[in-house]
């Protein structure tokens, strides 16, 4: 063995000796991790997330929706929200579009969305069209269109992306990559239109990588209104590794802008609902105080409360009996202003009580005896969530967790 | 957590089977790393925890950038994580005081404490390409995923670093794992 060869021997060996002396205790690691990831979650959720490469948006309050979308099979993915971190104080957001004044349709179909998309778009040969209106089953937050587009120069896939949040609250924050040469960006830029709208024009590749060297450019307007409308176009007739049909999209940058900020959108854009939860509607006005004092009240005798951490809807709140600790956490919501129709369809398959709340159970996952999460809903519109989170020790039973969450010592101020 | 419907716990309670099973390697990693500095590798498991955590519910809703190996891949945000703060924190790092307590033979505890101060002197980078490399046992190109360099970067990395940990340690390595 050389002496560089025994030095990476001894090296080996001292490292394997000096790592496996370290001890630590496991759980609280992982429960610490976990707890700080959920709240970067939630803080994240609310910030912009444009994906160069995908034709993603995702929505402020957990939602999020592929714009390549279309028709039935709509490749949908959605979650119930979780309310973005502290965005709902003191936010008295209006959720009047300023900007539409005429009547609002009440539904709009796939095929007006489709229409109106293909009007703004360059003559030319279309196939593989499909629309996604606001009378498709999953009602909520966005209307979609995809089309494969041939101008005479090759065939290229445009996707378009429509979208409403409440403003100020889940509202993506649009920003160009800050290192866009390690993205394979060539150009991106955000511009401040006069009506207070913001558009973000890039021109990139489809994978950061070298996989593929795809193009992809887009457009993506959020209005004040909470409008947010994307469109998307690749040198390829589809996503993902198909062979580039042409040069370089067909739509310049000025056209792209063109689509985006057409008036022709307002109706389209009127009909959405709006995505997510109206924070400030469902806010019940608990400070943080206000709900550790209800939840203390509600405890078994020797669990008491050790901390807490937060937002006007959610909180975290470390429990401890005696050398136990764990976490609860608690979301109290007002529902009875109508401000959260996703969060209601939840309950639909929930247990009626004979008070008349429904509640909801989450049983753990196989093989665990504790539920972890107890869901209410009250006839006044109160809901109450409680949810003891996994990787700490369980301290409340399923009938202490199912007791918390019926309490009528759940007021809402507002 | 958001109302319930769509099993978000159970989604949870898997994250946290998957990563749980590795987070006690994942914290000897960060250990070597901070050359010893306990508290910083705690801080730095929880900070690639919540990251991979973020990554991981990101990819489950949209399918797409699925991670298929998330307890090797959250080695690999924490060596970025790592790597990142070490950039932050260079000008006003000092050397760890905060070494373990020994545990175990005599021997033990002083090749331990002669490598972790070895390391402790070490830029940063070339701490990471041995942790990496040595106690990882990743590949050149893993590495070099990894620490988001070239492999030939790596393999002059790696060379480098071990001759200027030869230089720190002296002969007192060979005598010390003599056994």
């Amino acid at each position: 063995m050389s002496e560089p060869e025994k030095f990476e021997d001894d090296l080996l060996y001292a490292l394997t000796r000096t790592g496996e002396g370290f001890r630590t205790e496991r759980a609280d690691l992982v429960a610490g991790g976990y707890r700080l990831g959920r709240r970067r979650w939630r803080r994240r959720s609310a910030a912009a997330v444009v994906s160069g490469a995908a034709a993603l948006a995702l929505v402020g309050t957990g939602a999020v929706y592929l714009t390549s979308v279309g028709g039935k099979d709509a490749g949908t993915v959605r979650a119930a929200s979780a309310p973005a971190a502290g965005a709902a104080s003191g936010v008295a957001a209006a959720a009047t579009p300023t900007s539409v004044k005429s009547a609002a349709p009440a539904v709009v179909s796939g095929d007006e969305v489709l229409a109106t998309f293909r009007a703004l778009l360059p003559k030319g040969e279309i196939t593989e069209a499909t629309g996604r209106g606001t009378d498709s089953e999953e009602p909520d937050g966005f209307a979609s269109a995809s089309l494969v587009l041939d101008d005479g120069q090759g065939k290229s896939l445009i996707q378009l992306g429509v979208q409403k949040d409440h403003p100020k609250q889940a509202q993506q924050q649009l920003q160009c990559p800050s290192d866009l040469k390690a993205s394979r960006i060539d150009a991106c830029t955000l511009t401040a239109l006069p009506d207070g709208s913001k558009l973000l024009l890039q021109q990139g590749h489809e994978y950061s990588d070298s996989r593929a060297d795809t193009k992809e450019w887009f457009a993506i307007l959020t209005g004040p209104d909470g409008r947010s409308i994307s469109v998307h176009e690749w040198n390829a007739a589809k996503e993902k590794g198909a062979p580039d049909s042409r040069p370089n999209p067909p739509l310049t940058l000025d056209q792209l802008k063109a689509v985006v900020t057409d008036k022709s959108w307002d109706r389209i854009v009127a009909a959405i609902k709006y995505n997510g939860v109206d924070e400030a509607a469902v806010d019940p006005g608990l400070s943080l105080p206000d709900r550790e004092a209800v939840l203390a009240g509600l405890l078994p005798q020797g669990v008491t409360v050790t901390g807490r951490h937060g937002d006007p809807l959610t909180a975290d709140f470390d429990l401890a009996q005696g050398q136990a600790s764990s976490v609860l956490e608690v979301k109290v919501e007002n529902w009875a202003h109508g401000g959260n129709p996703m969060g209601e369809r939840a309950f639909k398959d929930a247990t009626t009580l004979p008070d008349g709340s429904r509640i909801l159970v989450n049983d753990a996952p196989a093989g665990t005896s504790k539920p972890y999460a107890v869901n209410v809903l009250r006839k006044d519109g109160l809901a109450v969530l409680v949810y003891q989170l996994p990787g700490s020790q369980p301290l409340l039973t399923s009938e202490q967790l199912k007791a918390i969450a019926t309490s009528p010592a759940w007021k809402a101020k507002k | 957590m958001g109302w319930i419907g769509a099993g978000r716990e159970a989604k949870d309670a898997e994250f946290l089977e998957l990563v749980s099973g590795r987070t006690g390697h994942l914290y000897r990693s960060a250990c070597l790393l901070t050359s010893g500095d306990t508290h910083y590798a705690e801080d730095l498991v929880q900070e690639a925890l919540s990251r991979m955590y973020v990554l991981w519910r990101r990819s489950a809703f949209t399918g797409r950038g699925r991670i298929d190996n998330p307890a090797a891949y959250t080695h690999t945000v924490m060596v970025r994580t790592f790597l990142a703060q070490q950039r932050r924190r260079s000008s006003t790092e000092r050397p760890s005081d905060t070494l373990p307590e020994p545990e175990g033979r005599d021997s033990d505890s002083t090749l331990r404490l002669t490598l972790l101060d070895a390391l402790g002197r070490m830029p940063p980078k070339d701490r990471a390409v041995l942790v990496l490399r040595y106690w990882e046992d990743r590949s050149v190109e893993e590495t070099a995923e990894a620490m988001r360099v070239s492999s030939g970067a790596v393999r002059t990395r790696t060379t480098r670093a071990l001759a200027r940990l030869r230089t720190l340690l002296g002969d007192s390595l060979a005598e010390l794992a003599a056994r």
